[in-house]
This record gives structure tokens, sequence and C-alpha cells, in this order.
């Protein structure tokens, strides 16, 4: 039996180089997301895609009224290519908590980010107990003589004090009016919020901008003043506030919506993140909330 | 002057040359090393500061490895059928038809420190042979270094053995000879000339009638390997400017073998099929075997380097002015996989094995070397050669990096602005798809491995069946380790002059359960 014959290889290794130089172009054009589309013409578009990200399993993604898919344990983003660019309304909901919506605009080659969140419709609320019994080892809000007083009631309480009256730990100070993270630099000017970036240019977050065009500023405002804020424990694009009627949550990102959802409302609520944990205080009373 | 009687003939490295020879062999040395790391590098900067170009290079570069596995795949397709068709002719049948009576087999199995059992197995395999013993000189050829030891087992072999073959020899290299180097070159030279005079001189067998067989201590030839090496030789073209290359199992204890050192011998001998099918890009390769007076035209083995199995052909070519080349016999000889009493060892003895092997590199400086001062061999020759070679060693160090860790590396290194590119998106998809239509290519090479297997010992179950087809899954993870890894230790260690000695592949035998 003979070798491959130099002639079948020689076959074999044009159509391989030819396969080549036309795969190479087709396949870059693809991965840019330019599509081949059927409308009486044959003709290229260009594509771009959204990427929508979730911090729970369980989430349904919806685009366009659409089901795209249910978050899992391993799986909480989706990507979503081959859009043609326009507006697309996206929407993150789940059953027990508020829904997050959001029109985000797709253009071309460019992949369209954003980052959701959701909150309890009811969030979890545990007291955090003034007093123990050490007799009977219970805790309790009401006082009696033979009582202990609960030392992380205490602790706790003292974040609640005024500015005045309080030894604030250096950078740990939760009602100053101003805040930095990562480059974001927050002001409360008369009620609202105004942040803006003072990172670099290249690290900018994606909720600055639009395609290439990015802003300086995001206002966040709501309907009643904001009285004091801070940022939501473990994410940087969100932010707690405590306004009159109670103690929200907005996200920095103000493309149409800016979602700002509850946590309790009402008046005479304020609020505290400690250790990566939020705490709201009313009527004297401080409770640990799980949203 | 003829080339082979030049004194940069036998170069063994830089060091062995002077004045712009010197400078000139050296930058060759430096060069498969430079490209290789300049090409990952490249990729590295690229994916910092132009990640959309270093995408596209990405993206061809799946494509071309795509491309070029099914190439290949198709040539280890060819070549499985004909190796098959090769094991069922009837070899000696079809020698009946030539005069073949006055060719004499010359084996040499250089020996170190082997067991006895190994040099048995290798011994009687070559007994179980279909060709006339009384055509065969076998050649033990032992290190003096190696001691009483390996002397004694040579005696035992030869009292067993040495009236079943027409001629039987044991010679001793003699330790630190000046300018040689420890390895199996220096030790198989010296058996070929100690053959030479001991045995053609003394019998009066005309040179130009015996093939040298060199071979490993573990080479176990299959049963028609002679009579299809002396059919081969006498149909030749031009037999004095062939040598005959076959394909290198790894069967003698491939059941014994764990799993990685079984999916590197399989790799090992896919990468032999394939190149048998494109002998242009062959050069000889472990267990080999050549003419005689053609080995003695240029004084056989280079003896102070550690590649001698392919220089060998090198020199033959550039001795030939190109005009010599492989001839692929598509017929196997079978040998130890890389077998160590634990597993931990097995892994670094088939890294240390496969560095030696790409420290093939080293024959790259020789070849362009060669080919600045030959002028004998003609420009298109030298430039296809030269390309086929430099692609060789490049692609062997870099190709499986670049396809199973920098397939990823603009989208890690190429900041934000290129992660919200669609084309950052989809680009670890399209590399893992590339990769995942590749590998299912390694289900043919399952079934390929598998029709070779030698028959199951009875005491591996079925399971151990399964893991010979299942193995396969692990080839990401071993052309890495002990393909692009070694290959490019050894072009690094070329490159900065820190060269590499002979490494003598341990043989260990796990006894049956």
């Amino acid at each position: 039996m003979k070798p491959l014959s130099k002639t079948k290889r020689r076959g074999y290794l044009i159509f391989f180089a030819i396969v080549f130089l036309i795969g190479t172009p087709l396949f870059i054009l693809d991965a840019k997301g330019y599509r081949l589309n059927w409308s009486g013409v044959l003709k290229i578009s260009q594509t771009g895609g959204l990427y929508i990200s979730t911090d729970q399993s369980g989430m349904e993604i919806y685009v366009n009224n659409e089901l795209v898919r249910r978050t899992s344990i391993v799986q909480k983003s989706i990507y979503v290519s081959d859009l043609k660019p326009a507006l697309y309304e996206i929407r993150v909901a789940k059953e027990g908590m508020h829904p997050w919506n959001k029109m985000l605009e797709v253009f071309p080659e460019i992949v369209t980010e954003a980052r959701s969140f959701l909150v309890r419709s009811k969030p979890l609320l545990v007291e955090v107990p003034r007093y123990f019994d050490a007799q009977r080892g219970i805790a309790t809000s009401s006082a009696r003589s033979d009582y202990v007083k609960n030392p992380e009631f205490e602790a706790l309480n003292i974040l609640f004090l005024p500015p005045a009256v309080k030894t604030i730990p250096i950078g740990k100070a939760t009602t100053s009016p101003d805040k930095t993270l990562i480059g974001l630099l927050i002001k409360n000017e008369a009620g609202k919020l105004l942040v803006t970036w003072a990172g670099s240019k290249d690290s900018i977050p994606n909720y600055f901008c639009e395609s290439d065009v990015c802003k300086s500023m995001i206002t966040i405002s709501t309907a009643s003043r904001i009285l004091s804020f801070d940022f939501f424990p473990g994410r940087d694009d969100l932010l707690l506030l405590q306004l009159e009627n109670g103690i929200y949550v907005s996200e920095i990102d103000d493309r149409s919506p800016q979602n700002v959802m509850p946590i309790v409302s009402g008046l005479g609520y304020d609020f505290k993140v400690k250790d990566g944990r939020i705490y709201i205080k009313k009527d004297g009373k401080i409770y640990l909330v799980s949203v | 002057m003829e080339y082979k009687n030049t004194e940069y003939f036998k170069v063994g490295r830089a060091l062995d040359l002077r004045g712009w020879d010197r400078v000139i062999y050296r930058m060759l040395e430096i060069l498969p090393g430079f490209l290789s790391w300049g090409t990952i590098i490249l990729v590295v900067v690229l994916s910092i500061y132009q990640p959309i170009v270093a995408a596209y290079f990405i993206i061809a570069f799946d494509l071309y490895w795509f491309l070029k596995t099914v190439y290949l795949s198709l040539h280890l397709r060819h070549n499985w059928k004909r190796l098959k068709y090769n094991l069922a002719a009837d070899w000696s049948a079809m020698l009946g038809n030539l005069k073949y009576e006055h060719i004499l087999h010359l084996v040499l199995l250089p020996t170190h420190k082997e067991g006895i059992e190994v040099i048995q197995q290798t011994v009687n395999g070559i007994l179980e042979t279909n060709y006339d013993k009384k055509k065969i000189a076998l050649v033990l050829a032992l290190e003096e270094k190696a001691g009483s030891e390996a002397l004694e087992i040579a005696k035992t072999i030869q009292s067993e053995y040495a009236d079943r073959f027409g001629y039987f020899l044991t010679t001793v290299h003699p330790g630190d000879v000046p300018g040689e180097s420890a390895g199996k070159g220096s030790n198989i030279s010296y058996a070929a000339e100690e053959a030479r005079k001991l045995i053609l001189d003394e019998h009066q067998i005309p040179y130009g009638d015996v093939i040298v067989s060199a071979f490993d201590i573990d080479t176990v030839p299959y049963k028609q390997y002679f009579s299809c090496v002396t059919w081969h030789f006498l149909t030749a073209p031009e037999p004095y400017k062939t040598s005959f290359q076959p394909v290198p199992f790894y069967n003698n204890n491939i059941w014994q073998a764990p799993t990685l050192a079984r999916i590197v011998a399989g790799s090992s001998t896919f990468w032999q099929m394939m190149q048998q099918e494109r002998p242009e890009k062959l050069a000889t390769f472990s267990s080999h075997s050549v003419s005689f007076s053609a080995l003695y035209e240029i004084g056989y083995w280079q003896k102070n380097m550690v590649s001698e199995d392919s220089r060998i052909f090198w020199n033959l070519y550039l001795a030939h002015n190109g005009n010599y080349s492989v001839l692929p016999l598509s017929y196997p000889v079978s040998m130890d996989a890389n077998v160590a009493p634990h597993f931990f060892q097995t892994v670094r003895n088939i890294y240390k094995q496969h560095r030696r092997w790409t420290y093939g590199v080293e024959n790259l400086p020789y070849i362009l070397f060669g080919f600045i001062k030959n002028r004998q061999i003609p420009f298109w020759k030298k430039v296809s050669t030269s390309f086929v070679q430099i692609e060789g060693f490049w692609s062997l160090a870099t190709n499986p990096i670049m396809i199973f860790l920098l397939g990823w590396l603009p989208v890690i290194l190429g900041g934000d602005k290129f992660n919200k590119l669609v084309l950052s998106y989809n680009l670890p998809i399209l590399t893992r798809n590339i990769m995942v239509i590749t590998m299912l290519g390694l289900v043919i090479s399952s079934i390929i491995f598998m029709s070779f297997l030698p028959e199951r010992p009875k005491d591996k179950g079925l399971l151990a069946h399964l893991g010979m087809f299942l193995q396969w899954i692990l080839v990401p993870f071993t052309i890495v380790i002990f393909g692009a890894v070694p290959g490019l230790d050894a072009q690094t260690r070329l490159m900065f002059g820190k060269y590499l000695g002979f490494w003598v592949t341990p043989k260990h035998r796990k006894k049956p359960q």
C-alpha cells in the first residue's frame, strides 16, 4: 500500500489553506457581531449584545417581555448576543421581590452591561435585643433591674448617635455628606446625590457610558430629600438612602428607569451599615435587615 | 572539500567552533527559543496594549490549529490503514522475488544499567522475528561506566543467546573519552566500529550488504520487521542514501503503564504515524535502520550531543548535499512506555524523556549552519527544509500553550474598554467551541490506539480497557505539560547555552499482579 500521494496531500493543503484564508475573516467578523440577514435582500448587519448580571439564583431575566433565562447557582448572569441595535426592555423578576426594570440601548459591536438588584417586597427584620435575662438565657427589649445590657445593641446604638456626641473611627463615618469608593465620589447637595467618577478613564463603570460616550456626573434624586446615604454592602453600584419617608436602595445607574426600591417605608427610620450588614433603627429599637 | 570532511561537520554546539562560525552558530542556537518566547510574549503584550489585534490573531490561530488537526488526522488515518496493511502483508514472500540472501542485519542494542529481563525481552523479540537469524549480527553495546553488574548481565545474555544468531558481539564503550559526551551516540558509534572490525572485516562481509538497526535496549521488533526493512532496502531507488524509519509503538508494558504515560506514549506514536505520511518532514527518530556503508562513510553517529537519533539523518543529509531521505516503513517496533515505581517518578521521567526528545531542537542550528556552509544544496530545498524545521519546533513549543492557555488573555488583560466589545465576549466562546470540535477528533485517536493494543493481560479487567479509551480526554493537559513545556524548556536551555546532557530513560517493569 502506497503512502498518501503528493497530489492528494497537496490537494488537502490547498483546500485547508483556502478554508483558512476565507474562514479567518469570516470568523473575525462573526466574533465582532456581524450577521447575515435576509430581508428581501441579503445584507450584512452589525449586532451588539446585552450582559445582565444578578446576585442570586432563581431569577427570571426577560428581554422585551420574553423570558431568556432563569439564573442558577452556577450561572447568575446572561449574555444575549446577535441583537440588532435598538432599545431593549429588560426585566429581572423573582417572586416575593421587587422587579428590576431597565431600558437598555444596544449598539453595534458593543455589549451593553447592567447589574440588576432585587430586594424583598417584605424584608426580614430581626430585632437586636437591648437586654439579656442572664438567668433564663433569653434576650428581651424590656428593661428590668436584673437584666444585663446587650453589648451588641450598645455598640450599634452608638452608631446611630448624632455625629457630635459619638466617637467615629477614622474612615468609618456613615453620616458624612461625602463618600468615596474605588473612584466614585458622591456628594449630597440639598438632598440630591451627585455621583462623579474620579478614577482612571479606562476603568469608568459602564453605567456612566452609552457606547463610547461617557458622562461626567450622575444625579440621584428622589421624591423626598435624601437625608443620608451609604454604599449597599458588597456593591459599589448601589446606595442605601435614608429619606424622610423610609429607607431605600437606589442604583447609581441612571439609565432609564433608575431603580429605587423601598426596604422599609414610614417616618422616623434611620440606618447604618456595619460589617457588611444593614441595621435600621426606629423608635429606639434596632433591627438587622435582610433584603 | 566534501562537506563531511569539514571541521564543522560534526559540530555539537557553538563552543566547538571558533570566530564568526561560533557567533553564527550561537545565534542559530538562540533562534528557536527566541521565536517561541517571542510569540508568547507578543501575545501577552498585544493582549495588554492591542487586545483587538490579539483577539484577531487568536481567532486566526484557533482556526489554523483546527485545520491543522484535521489535516494531520487525515494523514494519521491513512497511515493507520497502511500500518494494518503492512502488518498483514507477507514480507517474507515478497522477499522471495528478490535476491536478498547476501543482506546482513547488524542490530545494535545499547544498554546502560537495564535489568536482564528488559534485554531478554528484546533479544527474544528479535529471535521471534521470521528472518533468518544467521543473517543477523547482534551487538550488545555496554558502557564501561555501568560497572561490573552490567558486564555480568551481558555475559549471561551472551551465553544464553550467542549461538542463536549468525554473529554475537559484546562491546564495552570506554568511559571519559575526550571529546565525547556520555550518551547513546558515543556508545553505538563505538559498537558499530567494533562490529566492523570484528565481524564485517573478519568475515569479509561487504559494507554495502549490511543494514544497521540502531535500536534502544527495549526495542522489540514486530515479527516481520527485518523482512520489511530488507524489502524496502532492496527496492529503494537509492538505498545508500536512505534511512528506514519504523513506527514506535510503546506496547511492551502498556497495560502496566499509568494513564499519563499511556497518553504520552500514544501521542508520540500518532505523531510518528502522521510524519510517516509526510516523509519530507521526517527525520530518523529513536530506533531506525540505515545502511552500514552510509554510516561508515561519515564516521557513524555524533558522539558529542544528545539527539544522535535524528542528528545522524542530518549528518547524512548534509554529507549527501540534500540528496538523502527517510523512507517511512509504516511498520512498527515496540518499546517501553515510561513506567517508574511511583506515579510522581513516572511523571518526572516522562517530562525528562520529552525534554530530551524535544532537545532535538539542537539539530536546528546544525541544519541552518549546514545550509549556510554547504553550497551544493539547492536553494529552494534549503528554504523549504528550514521552514519545515523551524515551524515544527516553534509549533511544538507554542501551539498548545496558545490554544489552551492564552486564548483568554485579551479578555483578562485587555482592560474594560475591550471587555465591553462583542469581540471580547465571543472570543472565549469561539475558542472553546473550536477546541471542543477539535477534541472530537480524539475519538479517532482512541479507536486507533485501541486497535494496536496487545492482548489484555488476565489480571486486567474491562475497566482497564475502558480506561484506554477514555484516557484521551486528558490530551489538552498532556500536550501542554509533556509537549509544549518541555519543548520550551529545551529551547530555553539551548538559547542560554545551558546545554542538556544525555538522560537515560529508566526501564522499569511492573510485575503483573
